[in-house]
């Protein structure tokens, strides 16, 4: 009995230590202790995918080519083709937030995308503002649209399963509707069930 | 003969696991025209078996429309596949580190005798400087 006491106590200290407690604890966001599933995609995916473009769309040089600097570009649709409800400012924001820190481009809040304003308030007083002073209104004329779309691609071999995420998007120049700059990235995920960490 | 079902299923898991795990042969120009940039690199080792497992080649680096990139060249040493995380960090003139909300960990996986570029380009055009993490994943 004296010799199994200090091993039950090890294997405890050791199940302690490997994290297989089960209690809730904060982990990094996008850290290897993140859960992967097949099924959906998680936040690191997400994360990853708005790195990715936003390293692609800096290094393009695409948002220094316009006589306005910095450009302004307005978030346009971003058609979701995979079968989970997901909330696209995900990716639209993580890459508005690192343009906006980069200095290199601005986002014009008051454009109406299919019905939506994401600011109606600003809007509203930039109409009131543009009616005393057109000039004003005229220069907040957004340079570019940021379009695009997510899909879904699943296979399946027995038990394992197997998704591909596919994140696209496109940064229309609005003067001429060509798409200046084009990025997709895939991300690929493939098991039985979700995993704590990878 | 008839081999015994245990025996069968031994076998057919080796030949998929030797399958997904087949060390890469490589081939280039012996002269290659490529000259990049290299930047003399200083490494700071914790877990060495990951060091000895997989080996720094070269650090190049390059400016695109104002950003830094860097591109960092390693090694698989060995036959068996190697999985790993990494992050890059970079840094202003003054010594800051740049604050990203999530700092990304990407996740790779390089096979045996395999070769990979790992780059990154600075969210600011004024980083100047950089660090690359590298941690063993499961």
């Amino acid at each position: 009995m004296n010799k199994v006491l200090p091993l039950l106590s090890l294997s405890a200290l050791l199940a302690f230590l490997a994290g297989c407690g089960g209690q809730a604890r904060y982990v990094e966001t996008t850290g290897t202790e993140t859960i992967i599933s097949v099924e959906q995609i998680n936040i690191q995916d997400w994360i990853q995918a708005a790195d990715d473009m936003t390293q692609n769309l800096l290094a393009s040089g695409v948002l220094q080519r316009t006589e306005q600097q910095p450009p302004v570009l307005v978030v346009s649709r971003i058609v979701n083709n995979t079968s989970e409800v997901v909330d696209t400012n995900l990716l639209t924001k993580r890459i508005r937030v690192a343009l906006n820190q980069s200095g290199q481009a601005l986002t014009q809040t008051t454009a109406t995308t299919q019905g939506f304003t994401e600011d109606q308030t600003a809007r509203e007083m930039g109409e009131l503002e543009a009616m005393r002073d057109p000039e004003a209104a005229a220069q907040a004329r957004p340079d570019f649209s940021l379009s695009g779309r997510l899909i879904e691609t699943t296979a399946k071999a027995g038990k394992t399963r197997q998704a591909t995420y596919t994140f696209q998007l496109s940064l229309t120049q609005i003067s001429t509707g060509l798409a200046l700059w084009e990025d997709q990235v895939d991300i690929t995920k493939q098991g039985k069930r979700p995993a704590v960490g990878w | 003969m008839k081999l015994p079902a245990p025996l069968l299923s031994l076998f057919a898991a080796t030949l998929l696991l030797a399958g997904c795990n087949s060390p890469v042969n490589t081939i280039g120009p012996a002269a290659p025209e490529a000259v990049p940039l290299t930047v003399e690199s200083r490494i700071q080792v914790f877990d060495e078996k990951l060091n000895l497992r997989l080996s720094l080649v070269q650090v190049a680096e390059a400016e695109s429309n104002g950003f830094r990139q860097v591109q960092v060249t390693l090694a698989n040493r060995q036959v068996r596949p190697q999985e790993f995380a990494y992050q890059f960090e970079w840094i202003r003139a003054n010594g800051m580190a740049i604050q990203d909300p999530a700092p990304v960990w990407r996740g790779a996986r390089i096979q045996g005798g395999e070769t990979i570029e790992l780059q990154s380009t600075a969210p600011r055009p004024d980083a100047v400087d950089f660090r690359l993490k590298l941690r063993e994943t499961r």
